[in-house]
């Protein structure tokens, strides 16, 4: 469980521009006007093409960038940096190579002074959580791209973060890992209640995963639609997948990214 | 041996067994024929007298040279005191070219005001071959230790220094970012996370730094000094003592295999995530 419960991340009329060097004035417009709130224990995923800016709201969740204008906010405090309270699942996992799996978990809440006591035992059931129990002592060359994206995941989450951001986590996992990391997602949601911040290009993992989707437009990168995902969170994927309701979720959405036939 | 094995380790009959049976790898095996073939050449050459032993010692000289300065030493002083003066020189130096090229690469890769401030002087020094400095070094430093320790710090500082900064520069994004996220402060993500990703450059610096630390320990000593293998080989040329100077490039070529090999080891223990 999370040591308290979490607090809403909202994003309020949040723009980012990238300078191209000290010269540049005007600069590429990425994301426009984007307003968009993530309730406690709430899973809202962001979609849209590739170049839509939709990486680039994550990073500034994450407090990896700072907004051009807007401001984004954690409760009642602004975002100005990155903070354990906020935790970053990347796509490629990015683990200490020269750490193993146990270590690469603990390294978190050991560099901010946790207690040994606390943070081993805690580990111990994270590393149960992900199902990586046996691999603790594995370096992380030695594993499959899931089993690295599961430690990711634990890593991030023995911090007790109140939202995990998480960057197309799956996009680079053949189609049965992603289904299997996606039932880990539901199943690590169902015992934490973290928020989560879903960044993704895949639609059906969107409609699975989410209670709500923002669709996204690119060049600039703006919300577009919201969409209300109606299915509880002890969801099943071909439950999901069957229902009248995905499928025309699922066309909604793909008639928003501009597959209309 | 069928006509398809295309293996170049596999020698006939009793060579090849008693070989393997001294070394596990065939490929090591290869490297100790040849070396050994290239032995025998010169032993036989030797013999046959027909090079003058002059220019080419016999390998028989070589051995009754060996023994004689292992019992009675070069100019007075033993061969292992010639042996520990070049080591000494060449490790301080390469200690202190650590100290401090370590530290200055990581200052220069982390922040764009260092690398302002001294990369004109790090890139215009660098190429400057170190040969050059030697007369320059005495006239400043004397023809003691000071010169030639301080010529070769500072030739392996500029490859240190090199390396470490690429390393720091090469050092994922994402790493940092995620450490930032799990609440390193900057100093931890400095000292846990820059420093070990930046390690593999680090290491290509000392390996670098540490040959030419061993290559110019033997220059200097060419030039000025009363003892050390580079003193004994230039030494013993100007008295005809070719088995010695033999011997002593035998042992400069040894020890230096030798650092190479420590390190490697020390590279593959602290670096096995390397690459992968």
């Amino acid at each position: 469980m999370t040591a308290h419960d979490p607090r809403p991340l909202r994003l309020r009329n949040v723009s980012k521009r990238f300078l191209r060097g000290e010269s540049d004035q005007a600069g590429v417009l990425a994301v426009v006007d984007v307003s968009i709130g993530i309730g406690p224990s709430e899973v809202v995923s962001l979609i849209g093409p590739s170049g839509c800016g939709k990486s680039t709201v994550l990073r500034m969740a994450a407090g990896f960038e700072m907004p051009s204008e807007g401001t984004i906010f954690l409760g009642d405090t602004a975002v100005t940096g990155a903070s354990s309270e906020r935790g970053i699942v990347f796509q490629h996992p990015a683990l200490f190579p020269w750490l193993n799996v146990h270590d690469n978990i603990v390294f978190g809440p050991k560099m901010r002074g946790v207690a040994p006591a606390i943070f081993l035992a805690e580990a111990e059931g994270y590393i149960r959580a992900v199902n990586l129990t046996g691999f603790e002592h594995h370096f992380p060359y030695q594993l499959s791209g899931g089993m690295r994206q599961r430690a990711q995941i634990a890593r991030v989450l023995i911090n007790q973060p109140e939202i995990l951001l998480m960057d197309e986590p799956f996009g680079a996992l053949d189609f049965q890992t992603r289904l299997s990391m996606q039932r880990l997602i539901l199943d690590l949601w169902a015992k934490y209640r973290q928020s989560i911040l879903f960044i993704t290009h895949d639609v059906d993992e969107a409609i699975f995963l989410s209670d709500r989707i923002f669709v996204m437009s690119a060049q600039p990168g703006r919300v577009q639609a919201e969409i209300r995902v109606p299915f509880g969170r002890d969801r099943h994927y071909t439950t999901v997948m069957r229902s009248p309701e995905a499928a025309e979720i699922k066309v909604t959405i793909l008639g928003l990214l501009g597959y209309t036939e | 041996m069928s006509g398809t094995d295309r293996n170049p380790a596999r020698l006939p009959g009793a060579a090849s067994r008693l070989l393997r049976s001294l070394v596990p790898d065939r490929y090591a095996a290869l490297s100790v024929a040849t070396v050994a073939a290239v032995l025998l050449l010169w032993a036989v050459v030797g013999a046959s007298g027909r090079i003058d032993p002059l220019l080419l010692p016999p390998l028989t000289s070589l051995w009754t040279e060996l023994r004689d300065l292992i019992v009675s030493g070069y100019n007075g002083m033993s061969l292992g005191r010639q042996v520990t003066a070049s080591f000494a020189r060449a490790l301080t130096g390469f200690l202190l070219a650590i100290a401090f090229g370590i530290p200055m690469g990581i200052l220069v890769g982390s922040s764009r005001v260092a690398e302002a401030i001294f990369q004109p002087f790090l890139g215009f020094f660098r190429p400057i071959p170190p040969i050059a400095l030697i007369p320059l070094f005495i006239f400043y430093f004397g023809i003691g230790e000071l010169s030639k320790i301080i010529l070769i710090a500072i030739t392996a500082f500029w490859y240190i220094t090199l390396n470490t900064t690429a390393g720091v520069r090469s050092v994922p994004v994402d790493l940092v970012l995620a450490a930032q996220s799990l609440g390193l402060t900057r100093s931890q993500v400095f000292r846990k996370v820059v420093i070990p990703a930046a390690l593999p450059h680090i290491f290509v610096g000392l390996r670098v730094g540490m040959a030419l630390c061993w290559a110019l320990v033997v220059a200097a000593e060419l030039i000025a000094a009363q003892v050390g293998l580079g003193f004994m080989i230039m030494d013993a040329t100007n008295f005809f003592r070719i088995p010695t100077v033999f011997i002593g490039i035998g042992i400069i070529g040894l020890i230096g295999l030798a650092l190479e090999l420590i390190l490697n080891v020390v590279e593959r223990r602290t670096l096995h995530w390397r690459g992968k």
